[in-house]
């Protein structure tokens, strides 16, 4: 008897609805979960006290390791004469540094390039290995208690990526001590107000 | 021939309401959260990058894009200027000095010479560097900041 059957059908539980629901929560929680722990972030410190500093003593070379970091690929122009360096129209896709007086060849921006990233990488590792090698060449590093900074010194135009690649190799390196070099170019706008 | 009495049993609009709500709650959240501190950035990536534990009620959170605009919670702070000429970064300076003046945030309550809050900077992986630069140097000298946690996403495997 088939029309029994159809007309008792209403009272039964629909189950279509909950389903929906409960699949969409999934595919919700699915998704928040995801870009939350992919994040992190990388420790600095800001200078306490402290403008620009005066000269010390000390040539620079023993005093503080200084990695230089250039856009458009001239480290030259960028020692001889900041300020006009910094004015010159550069190209940020390529990126010269160099660890002290040692050139470590060239960075590149890397845009869902994952082979650009991977060379990338290889140099952010060999220019940690570079500053290790000079910080333990330090005379001051016998003093555990006076640690020589590493000054990261980039152009305006460096992309933050080199930065940051940068930051990653020499706390891998354990070295902490990360400084900042001013820009001459943001000094003067503000200064004095 | 006996199946056809079920057919005229009506569309049923209970699934399709039910998806098209928590469509709209989904979209909803999502948008707040776009609205929110944290800004969708292609962060550089460092395998040295520390995740916090728990999420720290002061932390300000600056996103800069990368064409070096700044953003604080959704709003735009600082666009910068065309070739040749100044930057303005007046209102970057001014949520600084506002944060320094309130006493929740001073290292000694009182006296503005220094503040605890940290200051994340999340930035996109080909912006300027001298835009981060600037924002460091502004929250040093207005804000009296010394702590300043850099945004980057963790690598995956080494």
């Amino acid at each position: 008897m088939p029309r029994v059957l159809t007309e008792e059908r209403p009272s039964e539980l629909n189950m279509t609805p909950m389903i929906d629901v409960v699949f969409q929560l999934l595919i919700f929680f699915m998704l928040t979960m995801r870009f939350k722990d992919v994040e992190g972030k990388l420790l600095t410190t800001l200078p306490k006290d402290k403008g620009q500093q005066a000269a010390d003593p000390l040539p620079p070379e023993l005093r503080e390791i200084r990695v230089i970091l250039c856009a458009g690929g001239d480290t030259r122009s960028h020692e001889q004469n900041r300020e006009a360096h910094e004015e010159a129209a550069k190209d940020p896709a390529v990126c010269r540094v160099r660890v002290g007086p040692v050139d470590c060849g060239e960075l590149s921006m890397t845009d869902r390039d994952a082979a650009k990233a991977e060379r990338n990488r290889e140099r952010y590792r060999e220019i940690g290995l570079r500053a290790r090698e000079a910080h333990d060449m330090l005379p001051s590093t016998r003093d555990p208690l006076r640690r020589t900074p590493v000054i990261l010194d980039a152009d305006s135009e460096v992309p933050y990526e080199h930065v940051i690649g940068i930051i990653n190799a020499l706390k891998e390196q354990e070295l902490e001590a990360i400084e900042f070099a001013a820009n001459p170019r943001l000094d003067k706008h503000f200064k004095g107000k | 021939m006996a199946v056809e009495p079920e057919e005229p049993e009506g569309f049923n609009m209970t699934p399709m309401i039910d998806v098209t709500f928590q469509l709209i709650i989904f979209f909803m959240l999502v948008t707040d959260m776009a609205q929110r501190e944290m800004e969708e950035l292609r962060l550089p990536r460092a395998a040295r990058a520390v995740k916090e534990r728990f999420a720290d009620e002061s932390l300000l959170v600056v996103n800069v894009r990368a064409d070096g605009s700044v953003y604080i919670q959704g709003r735009p702070y600082f666009a910068p200027p065309a070739p040749g000429r100044r930057p303005d970064a007046r209102r970057l300076q001014e949520v600084f000095a506002a944060r320094r003046q309130m006493k929740i945030y001073q290292e000694v309550p009182g006296e503005p010479t220094h503040v605890r809050y940290p200051l994340l900077i999340r930035a996109d992986r080909s912006a300027p560097w001298q835009w981060v630069q600037m924002i460091m140097m502004i929250a040093a000298k207005e804000g009296g900041v010394t702590r300043v946690q850099m945004g980057a996403m963790q690598e995956e495997g080494r």
